[in-house]
């Protein structure tokens, strides 16, 4: 009888303890951007969406995307939706080739965020204007620290999903 | 028959990997939704008080890292013998820094004074009946390129023009309770009674809007014209003041009409360069 109740309380803890992730990712990603002052900076906020957009892109929707995306521009004081709408668009096409995406192996998975977050810092550093001497390898630098980070994102979410997310 | 089992498959695997996929139509009103506040940001900035609220919560944050920033350059340096040195070059780029900032605001100070005895000058002259001193507070660039100048509103009308340290530079726009609008002399439909100096041939200068140049109107090709002649005011019709100047001759050119010339002058004082303005009438 109370079956359909369940599902729905299940679902909105799923919604939120993905919520709660992105937000510490927002926290450290800000933290971090804080404390290394470049111009180009490893974005935790995105990669833990990418994460949830292939693992449940049925529960995620596109409402986290929009509103840390605000939350980063404003942090970053930049034009309001600069990130927004490159969150949107990862979000779409994650979630659009998500079966093709989880059947890669972690190094192609890597490989694939890597690409991902190279196109959207460089977008960033047109929206931010920031073209410093350095630019170049600190985008080249994030890039590969993406690349080498995305499989320990990877597997604490796995875990942390296996452990408290019963998904449908 | 391959062809179309090949065909079949492709489909079959198509469904597969897109079943249950997010549609286009689902991200739509989301990226509108966006575009219409990054439209609204960027026109009107209607994000900078929201900013600033956030920006003031997520200072915690931002301190957090910094002090923690700090806190790991103290305790690396108070094991080093450089810790006492490194505490004083510290405080005397503080105090450097201070020092400069004063050394900032005097030469703002003297900046003004210039200004000021500048314009003081003027008032001293027998073209200028009346004046009235104002200071900037606001430069607006669209619709129109306008600034505002806080100033006694009650001695101003609106045939006055405006003189700032480098010269004439524009003519009344709006008078508001408490402030003007200046428009500038290159604003459209603005016409000029000029002089040219090397000739004494009076001449007729109007705006087109472009900025800092004027153009002179209905000068025949024959004229007496060169490039580098210097335009001063004319003082004829009363409304700007006799003997300003205005430009020099930029470039001559023939007009669509053969018989006249294109004559663009370029202006000598900048519109919103300073921070004082005087406002006079002859």
């Amino acid at each position: 009888m109370t079956e359909y109740l369940d599902k729905r309380n299940n679902f909105i803890s799923v919604y939120f303890f993905i919520g709660i992730t992105i937000f510490f990712a927002f926290l450290l990603e800000v933290f971090v951007s804080n404390f290394f002052e470049l111009s180009v900076y490893l974005p935790l906020t995105l990669m833990v969406l990418i994460y949830w957009n292939m693992a449940l892109p049925k529960n995620i929707g596109l409402i986290w995307a929009m509103i840390f995306g605000f939350c980063l521009d404003i942090n970053q004081d930049i034009l309001l939706g600069s990130h927004v709408i490159l969150f949107l668009f990862i979000s779409y096409f994650i979630q659009r080739y998500f079966h093709r995406l989880r059947a890669l192996y972690t190094i192609q998975q890597s490989l694939f965020v890597a690409i991902i977050v190279l196109i959207y810092q460089i977008f960033l550093i047109f929206f931010l204007s920031e073209f410093s001497d350095t630019v170049t390898i600190e985008l080249v630098l994030m890039t590969v620290m993406a690349a080498l980070i995305w499989p320990i994102i990877f597997g604490i979410l796995r875990q942390l999903r296996i452990k408290f997310v019963q998904s449908n | 028959m391959f062809q179309k089992e090949h065909k079949q498959t492709s489909i079959a695997s198509n469904a597969i990997f897109t079943t249950g996929s997010m549609r286009v139509s689902k991200l739509l009103p989301s990226v509108f939704i966006t575009l219409i506040v990054l439209a609204l940001d960027y026109n009107f900035s209607i994000g900078k008080e929201i900013k600033s609220t956030f920006l003031n919560t997520f200072s915690p944050l931002t301190n957090i890292s910094q002090s923690s920033k700090k806190l790991s350059k103290e305790v690396s340096l108070f094991f080093t013998s450089q810790y006492k040195l490194v505490s004083d070059l510290e405080k005397k780029n503080k105090e450097i820094e201070l020092l400069n900032f004063e050394l900032l605001k005097l030469e703002q100070l003297t900046k003004e004074n210039e200004e000021l005895l500048a314009l003081m000058n003027y008032t001293k002259s027998n073209e200028i009946s009346e004046s009235v001193i104002g200071e900037i507070i606001d430069v607006s660039y669209f619709p129109k390129e306008l600034i505002g100048i806080n100033t006694n509103t009650e001695e101003i009308s609106e045939n006055m023009v405006a003189l700032s340290m480098n010269g004439l530079i524009g003519t009344i726009d709006k008078i508001f309770p408490g402030y003007v609008k200046i428009s500038p002399l290159y604003a459209k439909e603005v016409n000029i009674p000029g002089l040219i100096q090397r000739t004494n041939q009076n001449i007729i200068l109007e705006g087109k809007g472009e900025q800092n140049k004027l153009y002179i109107k209905n000068l025949k090709n024959n004229s007496n014209i060169k490039i580098k002649d210097k335009i001063f005011t004319s003082g004829l019709g009363g409304k700007y003041p006799k003997g300003f100047m205005i430009g020099i001759v930029e470039k001559i050119s023939i007009n669509d009409d053969a018989s006249l010339l294109k004559v663009e002058v370029s202006l000598t004082s900048n519109f919103n360069v300073g921070t004082k303005i005087l406002l006079i009438q002859p």
